[in-house]
């Protein structure tokens, strides 16, 4: 999932959780004040030195355009342009500050729970979770395909695909078949290998460290966020 | 009460919860909107639906919560706070089914949970929404009133929807030999 946005060199992901929700926590709450573009941009600079360019980019550019696009729909029906920015500072503010965490690959956080000895079970759900979504959507495709074979037109303008009958019949309940099936055949797949989720001892292949790369990320996203709020302070007395 | 899990059992939730994260993206044009509740409005039918399936073949206490979890997790990503909301609305629709039924074997209480799963999540995203728009409490109780009422409404009533197509795709399934719950 995403991998177009992992990095090469990615921030420890407990740091990135925290840095990612820290700033977002205090992003959304100072979004009203025009300082929140000055953290945004400082913000975003800490991101590209270490590396999270592409995410970045992808994010700025598609929230930064959702929320110019719905800021200016809501300021045309409101006939008020005054408060126009808002609605785009709030959306860069959810891009820009979920950075971090989009850019940790998901292998790279079960590695890290797994380290601290959170259950095996629960670990490896989250990796399947992650991992099963492009396999979910090929089947999704497939299950279309078909629908299409048996003369049920799936285009999304088509009003057969939405008919009950058809969406029930020749979509759904396929759709759980082939879970059904997919989840018996991983099950049996990871049986066989003598996974046990009871088990609490595991190596870990890759352990995943805190540097020192990681706490100087932890330390100037607090940096920007005590100056973001000590600014929303000052303006506030 | 209370039965290990297997990895079956987890397997099976897993690949659940990325068919409903698939369907959870229906919500992706609306994320921005200022509606109180219109994301889990959109969402909430196939949401409760796939609980539904999952609690029938799985039907553990803690399937549930396990479920909301593992929901949650691609949230984790794209929306932290999300993540949160789920697990919460999960958990806390868990204690409540179980706390009436004590086990998932009758449909009654697998209807309770999944129902209720959707539905909690709607005043769980309150402080949420009020954050996150900048509102204040005020401002769905006068100025949104109309549209908070009917958008709750909208989620009880697809997420009630939702579980009993569940219950009904499940009994084919049973029917037909392949959502036999595990331990039979």
């Amino acid at each position: 999932m995403f991998e177009q946005f992992h990095a090469r060199r990615p921030v420890h992901p407990l740091a990135a959780f925290f840095c990612s929700l820290l700033s977002l926590a205090v992003g959304m709450v100072c979004a009203g004040s025009p300082w929140v573009f000055a953290y945004l941009t400082f913000l975003g600079a800490v991101y590209l030195t270490y590396g999270l360019y592409t995410a970045l980019l992808y994010m700025t550019i598609g929230m930064g355009a959702f929320g110019i696009i719905t800021g200016g729909i809501t300021a045309l029906m409101n006939g008020n342009l005054d408060r126009f920015w808002i609605s785009p500072a709030r959306c860069l503010v959810i891009g820009v500050c979920i950075v971090p965490m989009l850019a940790v690959p998901p292998a790279l956080l079960i590695r890290c729970l797994n380290q601290m000895k959170l259950p095996r079970g629960v670990t490896l759900g989250m990796l399947i979770t992650v991992r099963f979504l492009p396999t979910i959507w090929g089947e999704v495709s497939q299950i279309r395909a078909a629908m299409r074979t048996r003369g049920i037109d799936t285009r999304l303008n088509s009003f057969r695909w939405y008919r009950p009958s058809n969406l029930y019949r020749a979509f759904l309940i396929p759709l759980v078949m082939r879970t059904v099936n997919l989840s018996d055949t991983l099950s049996l797949s990871v049986e066989t290998r003598g996974f046990d989720p009871a088990e609490r001892e595991a190596t870990v292949y890759h352990p995943v460290g805190f540097t020192r790369r990681d706490g100087i990320f932890v330390a100037l996203t607090i940096l920007a966020v005590a100056a973001m709020l000590a600014v929303r302070g000052g303006m506030g007395r | 009460m209370f039965r290990k899990f297997k990895a079956k059992d987890i397997i099976f939730l897993a690949v659940l919860a990325a068919v409903t994260t698939l369907f959870g993206a229906l919500a992706m044009p609306v994320m921005r909107s200022e509606l109180f509740g219109i994301q889990t409005l959109v969402t909430c039918l196939f949401y409760s639906l796939f609980a539904v399936i999952g609690l029938r073949k799985v039907g553990k206490p803690g399937s549930l919560t396990l479920f909301g979890l593992l929901t949650g997790f691609p949230l984790l990503f794209m929306a932290p706070v999300m993540f949160f909301n789920n697990f919460l609305g999960a958990l806390l629709a868990e204690i409540i089914a179980l706390g009436i039924f004590r086990s998932y074997e009758k449909s009654a209480a697998v209807v309770t949970g999944a129902s209720l799963f959707m539905i909690l999540t709607v005043p769980l995203s309150l402080p949420f929404s009020i954050w996150l728009n900048g509102s204040s409490y005020d401002h769905f109780i006068h100025g949104q009133a109309w549209q908070t009422a009917l958008i709750c409404l909208g989620v009880v009533v697809l997420s009630v929807a939702g579980t009993l197509l569940g219950l009904k795709v499940a009994g084919e399934m049973q029917k037909a030999g392949k959502l036999r719950p595990y331990g039979e």
